[in-house]
C-alpha cells in the first residue's frame, strides 16, 4: 500500500469520527477524542483532564457529565512545565460554525486554565490546541487568528500562553507518524485487536494456526465492527485496522499474502453491509474500499511480484514430501492465479472516470493478463486444478484472457490443461484427478499414502462441464477439436484409439443451478449445499461410453435448454468480481451464467459462441 | 550308573570298549538330561563320536538302552520325539556316519511302535516346521531303507515330503530317500507307482518320474521287471500329456544314476519328432537334464548335445529353457579345463532359447551363474557372452538386472573396459538395446561413449540415444557424463537438435545437483556447457529470489501433515523393501525401540551390554522435476516417444500407449 493510499484511508477514518466517543442506543459512536488521547500518550504526556472515565463498562470509557470549561482534554508534559489544552470540534472551521458550534466560546474558556492544581504547579507554558477533524476556510482561519492574538500571551503571572491548530491533515499526519497501533482503534477493540496484531506477526499465512486461530478471531472482529446497520465510521475503521495489522507483519514472510487474505474477508463483510444499508455514505465508503484498498493493493502487490511469478517453477514448494509437494505447489499457484483473475475482473468492472482513461485501463488489463500468462507458463502447478471448486480459478483465468481478446492464448491454455488432466486421468502421473468433494485433505491423503480415501470422489464434475462450455469462446474448429478431446479423454476416460484407460470410469457431468435467494446469501456463506445439481447427459444414456459425433451441438443445445428452463438473471448492485470473490472464499460453486452470458450472449441471442467481437 | 555297570560287564579290558562305554554313558546322560529339560550333563568333544556310537549300537541291548533313555515313554508323533533325535544328532555330529546313527535309532524307534503310530510319526515329520525337518531329512534315507512302508502310505508320505522340499536347495536329500526306497523295496515302489498312475492329480509329477526312472535300470526280479515294463508303457503311451511327461522326464534320473545308451536316447529323439509341442519341450528338458552325466558315455553325451543344438529354439517351454540354461552352466563347469570350444557351443545353446520371460527368475539366475562361470575363461569371454545376450534379449536382461541386481556380475563387468560395447547398445536402432545400454552406462559408471562408436552410428544413432536418454532416468553424474560424451557430435548437427540438447543440459543440471557439479568439474571449458551453466546460474538466482519473496511463502493447510505422512510411509516402504531384498536383513530380528539412546538384548538367558545407537544412512538424489511437474514429465516422455518414432519411421511402439 502506498503512503498516499494509507494517508487517504486514515484521513477518511479521522474525518468520519465524532468529537466524543459515546455509547448510544443505536451503537457506539467513535470519537476522535480517543485518537487525541492516544497521540498525547504516544508523546509521553500525562493526562491532566480527560472527558471520560477510563475503563468503563464494555471496555468503553464513560463520558463525564461535569462542566468542562471549554477544555476537552488536557495533558502535562513529562517535565511538567508544559500544559497542553485541547479544544475538540468535529466541525469545519468557518465563519458559520465559529459561533454556532462554540469555537469562540470554548477557545476563550480554554485560554484560562486553572493552574492551581497540584499537577500544574510547575507549568510554565500553556499550549491551547484547537483540534478539528475537518477542513477550514479562510474566514475560519481569520477568526481563529484574531481571537488568539487578542487573548494575550500569559496565563496569570507565571505561565506563557500559546495557540495551535490541528486540522484533519495535522491529526492524520500525527496518527501516521506514531499511532499506527491498536491504540488508534476505539477502546473496545483494543485488547482483541492487539491480540490479532501479534498473531498476524507470528502466524504464517495458510498455516494451521492461521486457519484455526487468527481467522476465527478476525471474523469475530469483523462481526463486532460491522454489526447490522453499521455506520460510516465503522466501515472507515476497517481499512485503518488493516493498515495497523500490516504494520505488525514485521518479518513474517507471508505477511503480504496474509494481508490480502484478511482484506478479502473484510471486503466480503463490508459488502454484506453494502447489501443491507440504506446509507449512501456507507455504500460509497465500501465501494471506495473495494477499489482503493483491495483492487489497488492487488495491483500493487502483483506489480511488485510479477517478475517472481514468471520464474520457472518459482512457486514450487519443497518439503521432501514427494508428490505431496506438487499438491502444495498447485494450491499456491492457483491462489495467485485466482488473485490475478480477480484483479483483472475487478479492473474490468471499474468504469473509466473519463473517456481518455480507457486506453490506460485497457493497458492495465493487458498487463494483468500478461502477468497471469507469465505465471502459468512458468509454473506448471498453475495448471493443476485439484478440486472441482477450482472451476472458479478456471473461470477467472479464462475471463482474464477473454476480456482482452486473447482467443489464441485461451485455446493453447485449454489444450495444455486438457493434456495435463489427461495425464492425471490415466493414473500414471502420480496425482489423482479432481476431487468432487473439494477436500484438499483428501487429495493430500491420497497422494501421501497412495491409497484412495473412501470419501474421495472423481466420478462427477462441474469443472469439466465448465471447461467444455468455455471452449465455446473459441473459433469453431478449435472448439470442436478441444470439446471432443475433453469429452473423450477426460469425461469418458478413453485414449485416442477409443479404448478405455484401465481403471477409468466415465465421469458424470454436472451443472449447478443456484437457489432463488442466491443473491441474498452468496456474499455471506457457502451455497455448495444449496440449489440444484443437474446431471448432463450428452450421449446415449443407455451407452454412457458412446462418443457422440455432434458434441458441440449437443452442448450448445443443453446450454440453451438449461438457460430457458432454469432462467437466472444476475441481480444489479453486486459487482461480478465481488460475487466471484465470495465464491472463492466460501467455496461456493460459480454461477454458470457468468461465463454463459459472455460466451453465449443474453438468452435471446440467436448466434451464441465465438463472436467477431471476440476476434477483435 | 546302571549303564556304566553294564559297560563293565561287556568288556572292561579292551581300551576301545572302555572308550565306547564312556561315550555311550555320556550319551545316555545327555539324553536323560534332555528328557528332563535339564542342561547337558557332560560335554563330549570326541572326533570319532559317531563311529563309536555306531559301533555301540550294533549291540541290540545298547540300542534298546538308548531307546529307553531317549523315549522313557513310548515313541509318539510329538515334537518331543523329533527333538530327542535332534539332541542325538547334536551329540554324534553331522557326518554321514552320524546320519546313519540317527536314522538307525529313528527306524528302531519306529520298529518297536505300532504300525499306526509309526505312520503317524512319519506324517508328523512331513509336517515339521523349520530346522528340525531339514536336520532329520538327511537321516531319512536310513529309515526308509530299514523300514518297509505300505505302498499307499509311502505315496502319501513321499508326496508330502516332496511338496515340502520343492524348489529348495536341500531337495537332493529327499531324492536320496526316494532312491533308497526304490532300491530296497522295488516291489513296493512299483505298487506305489501304480497308485500314482491311478491318482496322478494328487501326486507331484517329478516324484513319479523319479521312481520310474530309478526303477528302470535296477536289477529287478522277473515279475517286477514285467510289471515295470507294463507301467512304463502305460505312462509312455498314455493319451494324456502329463503321463507322457512323467515317462519323458523319468529318463533324467535314469541317466544320472545309470546312464542311457545311444539307442535309448534316439528313442527319445523319435518321441520328440512325433510328439506334441509340449512333449517336445519335455524331451528337450529331459535330455538337457541328462547331460553330460557322469554315468553317460562321452559318445552319448556328444549325441545328445548335437541333437539339442539342432532342436532347441525360443519356442520351447519355460521349464525346458531353464534346463537348457542349467545344462549350459554345467557344461561350463565340465569344460573349465580349458576347452574353449565347448563353451562357445554351449553359449550358442543359451542364445538359441532367448528371449527368456522375466517371470522365469530361476532361469535368469541360472544365466547369471553361467555368466559368472564364463569369467574363468577370461574377461573377454564374459564380455562377449554378456553383450551377445544383451543384443539378443535386451529387455529381459535389463529388467532382470534391474530387479535382481546381479551385483557380483555387475561388479565384475564394471572392472572391465566395456565402454565400446555399452556405447554400441546406447546408439542401437533397437529401443530395448538403447535402454539397456543407458542403464549399464549409469549402473557401471561408464566414463564416456567412445567417439568412434558415435561416428559410426551417425546422426541418427546420436539422436536416438539422446531421446532415449530423455525418456529414462539416470543418476545426475551419469547424465552429465553421457551428455558430455555427445557434445563433439552435437556441435556438427542441425540447430534444432542443438537447441533440444541445450534444453536437456539445462533440465538435467536443474534436476540433479550431481549433474551440475559433474558438468562444472568435467566440462566447464566447453562453450555449450558454459552457456548452459551460465543460464542455469541466472535461473537459480531468480528462483532463490522468488522463493524468498512472499509469492511462494504462504503455507497450505494440511501440507506439513501430508509431507510427514508421506515421509513416514516412504520410510516404512524402504524398510520393507530392504528387508525383502536383503538375505541378511530377512534373518535378523527387527525390534522397534520406543525409548532410550542405547540398545540391550536379553537372549538365551544372557543380557548383553548396552550398544549405543548409530545412524546408518544412504543418500540418493531424486530428480526434482519428476515431483515438481509429474504430468509435464509424463507428457514429455510421450512426446519423445513420438519423436523417436518419427526418426525411426516406425509407428510409436506399445511403450507409447503404456506411457498414457
Amino acid at each position: 500500500m502506498t503512503h498516499d493510499q494509507q494517508t487517504s484511508f486514515l484521513t477518511y477514518y479521522v474525518r468520519s469520527l465524532a468529537e466524543r466517543t459515546r455509547v448510544e442506543k443505536s451503537g457506539t459512536k467513535f470519537g476522535f477524542d480517543w485518537v487525541i488521547y492516544n497521540i498525547a500518550l504516544a508523546a509521553d504526556w500525562t493526562p491532566h483532564r480527560l472527558p471520560f472515565l477510563r475503563g468503563g463498562s464494555a471496555e468503553f470509557s464513560t463520558t463525564k457529565t461535569e462542566p468542562e470549561y471549554g477544555i476537552d482534554l488536557a495533558f502535562v508534559s513529562s517535565d511538567r512545565q508544559h500544559l497542553f489544552v485541547f479544544v475538540l470540534k468535529d466541525e469545519v472551521l468557518n465563519n458559520q460554525n465559529w459561533g454556532k458550534h462554540s469555537f469562540d466560546v470554548d477557545l476563550r474558556k480554554a485560554a484560562a486554565p486553572d493552574l492551581s492544581a497540584q499537577d500544574a504547579e510547575d507549568v510554565r507554558e500553556v499550549h491551547v490546541i484547537l483540534a478539528y477533524n475537518k477542513d477550514e476556510d479562510h474566514a475560519g482561519l481569520e477568526l481563529f487568528n484574531r481571537l488568539t492574538a487578542g487573548l494575550g500571551t500569559k496565563v496569570g503571572d507565571r505561565a506563557t500562553l500559546s495557540f495551535e491548530r490541528w486540522n484533519l491533515t495535522t491529526i492524520t499526519e500525527k496518527v501516521q507518524g506514531g499511532l499506527l497501533t491498536p491504540s488508534l482503534l476505539p477502546q473496545g477493540f483494543f485488547s482483541h485487536f492487539s491480540y490479532l496484531c501479534s498473531q498476524f506477526g507470528d502466524f504464517r499465512h495458510g498455516s494451521d494456526e492461521w486457519t484455526r486461530q487468527l481467522m476465527p478471531n478476525w471474523r469475530r472482529f469483523l462481526g463486532e465492527l460491522l454489526k447490522d446497520d453499521a455506520d460510516e465510521r465503522c466501515v472507515r475503521l476497517l481499512p485503518v485496522a488493516l493498515i495497523i495489522l500490516r504494520e505488525h507483519g514485521g518479518t513474517n514472510p507471508t505477511a503480504e499474502t496474509g494481508w490480502i487474505d484478511l482484506i478479502e474477508w473484510s471486503m466480503l463483510a463490508a459488502w454484506r453491509v453494502h447489501q443491507t444499508t440504506s446509507k449512501d455514505s456507507v455504500r460509497v465508503a465500501i465501494e471506495q474500499m473495494w477499489v482503493q484498498l483491495y483492487v489497488a493493493e492487488l495491483h500493487r502487490y502483483y506489480q511488485a511480484q510479477a517478475a517472481n511469478l514468471s520464474v520457472e517453477s518459482g512457486l514450487d514448494q519443497h518439503s521432501g514430501g514427494g508428490y505431496v509437494d506438487a499438491v502444495a505447489s498447485a494450491t499456491v499457484s492457483l491462489w495467485h492465479a485466482a488473485r490475478l483473475g480477480m484483479l483483472a475482473l475487478a479492473l474490468f468492472e471499474i468504469p473509466p472516470k473519463k473517456p481518455d482513461e480507457e486506453p490506460e485501463r485497457l493497458r492495465a488489463l493487458h498487463t494483468v493478463a500478461n502477468w497471469l500468462v507469465g505465471l502459468m507458463n512458468a509454473n506448471p502447478a498453475a495448471m493443476r486444478p485439484l478440486l472441482d471448486i477450482h472451476h472458479i480459478e478456471l473461470f477467472l483465468v479464462w475471463r482474464t484472457l477473454w476480456q482482452v481478446g486473447r482467443a489464441r492464448d485461451i485455446s493453447l491454455w485449454l489444450m495444455e490443461l486438457q493434456n495435463r488432466l489427461f495425464a492425471r486421468r490415466s493414473g500414471k502421473a502420480n496425482l489423482p484427478f479432481l476431487d468432487g468433494r473439494n477436500s484438499l485433505e483428501s487429495v493430500f491423503e491420497f497422494v501421501a499414502t497412495r491409497e484412495r480415501p473412501p470419501e474421495f470422489c472423481d466420478r462427477s464434475s462441474v469443472f469439466l462441464m465448465c471447461m467444455l462450455e468455455l471452449c465455446f469462446s473459441l473459433p469453431p474448429d478449435d472448439r470442436d477439436h478441444l470439446v471432443n478431446l475433453i469429452h473423450r479423454r477426460l469425461v469418458l476416460g478413453k485414449v485416442d484409439n477409443g479404448e478405455r484407460m484401465p481403471g477409468c470410469e466415465p465421469i458424470d457431468l454436472l451443472l449447478w443451478v443456484p437457489p432463488d435467494d442466491w443473491s441474498e446469501h452468496v456474499v455471506s456463506k457457502s451455497l455448495a449445499e444449496e440449489g440444484e445439481c443437474i446431471m448432463v447427459g450428452l450421449g446415449d444414456l443407455t451407452n454412457a461410453e458412446a462418443d457422440p459425433d455432434n458434441l458441440a451441438d449437443l452442448i450448445s443445445r443443453f446450454v440453451e435448454l438449461s438457460r430457458t428452463e432454469r432462467p437466472f438473471h444476475i441481480p444489479d448492485g453486486l459487482p461480478i468480481s465481488v460475487v466471484v470473490l465470495a465464491c472463492l472464499k466460501h467455496s461456493s460453486p460459480l454461477l454458470p451464467e457468468f461465463w454463459r452470458l459472455s460466451i453465449f450472449g443474453p438468452l435471446q441471442s440467436a448466434n451464441p459462441g465465438y463472436t467477431s467481437e471476440m476476434a477483435s | 550308573m546302571s549303564a556304566a555297570q553294564d559297560d563293565d560287564t561287556h568288556g572292561a579290558a579292551d581300551p576301545d570298549c572302555e572308550a565306547e562305554s564312556v561315550v555311550f554313558q555320556s550319551l545316555i546322560e545327555r539324553l536323560v538330561a534332555s528328557a528332563h529339560d535339564e542342561g547337558p550333563a557332560t560335554v563330549i568333544a570326541e572326533d570319532k563320536c559317531a563311529e563309536v556310537v555306531e559301533r555301540a549300537l550294533a549291540n541290540k541291548e545298547r540300542l534298546f538302552d538308548l531307546l529307553r533313555a531317549m523315549f522313557p515313554e513310548k515313541p509318539s508323533p510329538s515334537s518331543a520325539f523329533f527333538d530327542r533325535l535332534c539332541v542325538l544328532q547334536g551329540f554324534v555330529g553331522f557326518s554321514e556316519t552320524a546320519n546313519r546313527v540317527v536314522g538307525h535309532v529313528w527306524s528302531a524307534a519306529l520298529a518297536v511302535s505300532e504300525p499306526q503310530t509309526c505312520e503317524a510319526i512319519l506324517n508328523a515329520f512331513a509336517n515339521l516346521e523349520g530346522h528340525t525337518f531339514w536336520l532329520l531329512l538327511g537321516t531319512l534315507h536310513v529309515v526308509l531303507g530299514e523300514l518297509e512302508l505300505r505302498a499307499a502310505f509311502a505315496v502319501d508320505f513321499l508326496a508330502g515330503v516332496s511338496r515340502r522340499v520343492a524348489g529348495d536347495a536341500g531337495n537332493g536329500m529327499f531324492w536320496r530317500v526316494v532312491r533308497e526306497f526304490c532300491v530296497r523295496y522295488p516291489s513296493t515302489a512299483l505298487q506305489a507307482l501304480w497308485i500314482m498312475y491311478n491318482a496322478l492329480g494328487d501326486v507331484p509329477l517329478e516324484l513319479a518320474a523319479f521312481i520310474l526312472g530309478t526303477l528302470r535300470k535296477l536289477p529287478l526280479q522277473a515279475t517286477d521287471r514285467d510289471e515295470f515294463d507294463r507301467i512304463s508303457r502305460c505312462f509312455a503311451d498314455h493319451a494324456a500329456n502329463q503321463f507322457r511327461t512323467i515317462f519323458n522326464q523319468s529318463w533324467a534320473p535314469t541317466a544320472w544314476q545309470c546312464g542311457v545308451t545311444s539307442a535309448e536316447l534316439k528313442n527319445l529323439f523319435a518321441r520328440h519328432d512325433a510328439g506334441t509341442i509340449d512333449e517336445k519341450s519335455d524331451i528337450i528338458s529331459a535330455v538337457s537334464r541328462s547331460l553330460p552325466g557322469s554315468a553317460m558315455s562321452s559318445d552319448v553325451s556328444e549325441l545328445g548335445l548335437r541333437w539339442l543344438r539342432d532342436n532347441v529354439d525360443a519356442s520351447i517351454s519355460s521349464l525346458a529353457k531353464f534346463h537348457v540354461v542349467e545344462l549350459v552352466a554345467r557344461l561350463a563347469d565340465v569344460s573349465q579345463s580349458g576347452d574353449q570350444k565347448t563353451l562357445g557351443d554351449s553359449s550358442d545353446l543359451l542364445f538359441a532359447i532367448l528371449p527368456v520371460a522375466i517371470a522365469d527368475l530361476a532361469t535368469w539366475v541360472a544365466v547369471e551363474r553361467y555368466l559368472i562361470k564364463c569369467c574363468v575363461y577370461g574377461n573377454s569371454a564374459l564380455i562377449r557372452v554378456f553383450f551377445q545376450l544383451a543384443e539378443r534379449d535386451p529387455s529381459g536382461l535389463h529388467e532382470v538386472i534391474r530387479k535382481r541386481g546381479f551385483d557380483w556380475l555387475m561388479n565384475k563387468l564394471g572392472q572391465q573396459d566395456i565402454a565400446d560395447p555399452v556405447g554400441r547398445l546406447v546408439v542401437s536402432r533397437d529401443a530395448k538395446q538403447r535402454q539397456l545400454g543407458l542403464y549399464l552406462f549409469d549402473k557401471l559408471a561408464i566414463e564416456t561413449i567412445p567417439p568412434a562408436v558415435l561416428d559410426e552410428s551417425g546422426d541418427l544413432g546420436v539422436q536416438l540415444a539422446f531421446h532415449e536418454f530423455q525418456r529414462g532416468l539416470m543418476h545426475g553424474e551419469s547424465s552429465a557424463r553421457f551428455l558430455i560424451s555427445l557434445i563433439p557430435r552435437v556441435g556438427s548437427m542441425d540447430t534444432e537438435f542443438q537447441g533440444q540438447f541445450h534444453s536437456e543440459l539445462l533440465l538435467c543440471a536443474r534436476n540433479f545437483f550431481g549433474c551440475r557439479s559433474e558438468l562444472e568439474k568435467r566440462a566447464a571449458d566447453i562453450p555449450m556447457v558454459q552457456k548452459a551453466l551460465k543460464t542455469l546460474s541466472g535461473y537459480l538466482e531468480a528462483v532463490r529470489r522468488a522463493q524468498t519473496s512472499s509469492v511462494g511463502a504462504m503455507e497450505v493447510p494440511g501440507y506439513r501433515r501430508a509431507a510427514r505422512l508421506f515421509l513416514r510411509r516412504f520410510s516404512e516402504g524402504v524398510a520393507v523393501d530392504v528387508k525383502g531384498r536383503s538375505f541378511v536383513m530377512a534373518m535378523c530380528k527387527s525390534v522397534i525401540l520406543l525409548y532410550g539412546r542405547s540398545f540391550g538384548a536379553h537372549v538365551g538367558g544372557q543380557l548383553g551390554a548396552p550398544t549405543p545407537m548409530s545412524i546408518v544412512s544412504h543418500q540418493t538424489e531424486l530428480p526434482v522435476m519428476e515431483f515438481s511437474d509429474p504430468e509435464g514429465m509424463l507428457l514429455r516422455r510421450y512426446q519423445i516417444l513420438e519423436r523417436i518414432a518419427e526418426l525411426t519411421g516406425d509407428q510409436p511402439s506399445d511403450d507409447a500407449a503404456e506411457e498414457l
